[in-house]
């Protein structure tokens, strides 16, 4: 009997070990692998870009092995003689990124110092993005709108951003138009109202409702037939 | 006894429904807050577990399985979850600082609720004691709570021994204004008491 449990010690041990083996052998591959792809992105960066359907074949790799195209992109141009427009396009994408994600936490206002780090998470970059960098990646989302502003408070940077650009009342026209349903609907509204009456899709829908909720002006009710969100204003209870 | 009318707060859906904007969650606890010490003040609850199942009221006739609960709204088809309560009790005893869990050790064990201050009751106490002439007399848990023909005033008739024994500890020994002695069947319970 103790010889019987003693081999079967013996064999589990084995068996561990090789698999360990063959773990860190395949990490190890994959590494090779996505360093390879690197070189590749880093080597070939203008056929990958002009042509269409090689980058889109080339994007699918990426994502295959783990490798996020977005940071590849940022990676491979991020050269400092490099450090194009593409380079900031990619980098701004990025910001957003992490601004939503972060924004439950934060309320919309986030510190350079916390963003940095955030930005090169998962990239090893020729050199470290700056604040530079991040100011000029945030004049190309200028463009598309003011929601993005850089604040200066003590002498430290943080960046302040609401998704949809504000009026002067800071009430946008969709924080308008969600109330409006809100006053014929008894004071509550949902993803499925805003769809059927102004054709919003549900990023659109989100972004609103996310930016009510966090100002105070809609309360969350997660209890609606079916686990249907419904976003209430608060009016209501005074009403 | 007529049901107790919740305030309109208590039939706004989002209400049971934990808010994720901090600010708005602050004020959420407490108006939670303020209709658990309201409900239990109506109902004379002196102490409620932490799922809201009513565990002592000093009304005896009071059927307290058939009180509407708190923490539901049949009309509207809402109802807090566990955790949720948890929070708002939490919210009750630490940052209102109206309630105390009966033993700290075991807080399944339920809270005590003061919609009366500990000193608010201890002055009543107190002021029976003195205006019935029984200062410095022993007096039975019974005496101070139960007697029918002492004028015992309806404030305390049937008052929470757990709650008891908050006052006294909490407040009348402190004070240098009550003794206790243990009973001698019992070396958990309290025998008698002795108010100055």
């Amino acid at each position: 009997m103790y010889t019987t449990g003693h081999d079967r010690d013996a064999f589990s041990r084995l068996g561990k070990q090789l698999s360990d083996i063959h773990s860190s052998q395949l990490s190890t591959q994959l590494s090779v692998f996505q360093s390879a792809l690197i070189n590749f992105a880093n080597e070939h960066g203008e056929d990958i870009k002009q042509n269409l359907e090689f980058r889109s074949k080339f994007t699918e790799l990426c994502s295959s092995v783990g490798l996020d195209p977005l940071e590849l992109s940022i990676y491979t141009n991020s050269k400092d003689d490099k450090r194009n427009n593409n380079f900031y396009i990619s980098l701004s994408v990025r910001i957003v990124e992490v601004c939503q994600e972060t924004r439950d936490l934060n309320g919309g206002l986030i510190s350079f110092k916390e963003l940095l780090p955030q930005l090169q998470n998962n990239v090893n970059l020729h050199s470290k993005i700056t604040d530079t960098d991040v100011t000029k990646a945030l004049e190309v989302l200028a463009r598309l709108g003011n929601g993005y502003e850089v604040l200066t408070i003590h002498g430290k940077n943080w960046l302040k951003f609401s998704l949809a650009s504000t009026s002067s009342s800071g009430f946008t026209t969709d924080q308008r138009k969600v109330y409006e349903v809100c006053t014929f609907m008894g004071g509550q509204v949902s993803y499925r109202l805003l769809r059927d009456n102004y054709g919003w899709d549900k990023i659109r829908c989100k972004t609103v409702l996310d930016e009510m909720i966090m100002n105070g002006f809609l309360w969350v009710d997660n209890q609606g037939v079916n686990g249907e969100l419904h976003f209430w204003e608060p009016s209501w209870i005074s009403s | 006894m007529e049901p107790y009318e919740f305030p309109k707060i208590h039939s706004f859906p989002p209400m049971y429904t934990q808010q994720p904007n901090a600010t708005i969650l602050d004020n959420q606890l407490g108006s939670w807050c303020d209709i658990i010490l309201s409900y239990c003040e109506y109902y004379k609850i002196s102490s409620i577990t932490l799922t809201g199942t009513v565990i002592y009221s000093q009304f005896d006739d009071l059927d307290i399985t058939q009180l509407p609960p708190v923490f539901e709204n049949k009309a509207i088809d809402r109802a807090v979850n566990d955790e949720f309560k948890s929070t708002i009790f939490r919210h009750l005893i630490h940052k209102s600082k109206k309630a105390e869990y009966i033993n700290a050790k075991s807080p399944e064990a339920g809270v005590l609720i003061y919609w009366r201050s500990l000193v608010d009751w201890a002055n009543l106490i107190h002021d029976f004691v003195e205006n019935t002439g029984q200062s410095g007399t022993v007096l039975t848990v019974y005496e101070l709570t139960k007697s029918e023909d002492s004028g015992l005033p309806a404030d305390l008739k049937n008052f929470d021994y757990n709650m008891l024994v908050k006052v006294l500890k909490n407040v009348l020994i402190k004070q240098g204004k009550a003794q206790i002695l243990m009973s001698e069947d019992d070396p958990e319970q309290i025998g008698g008491v002795k108010i100055v």
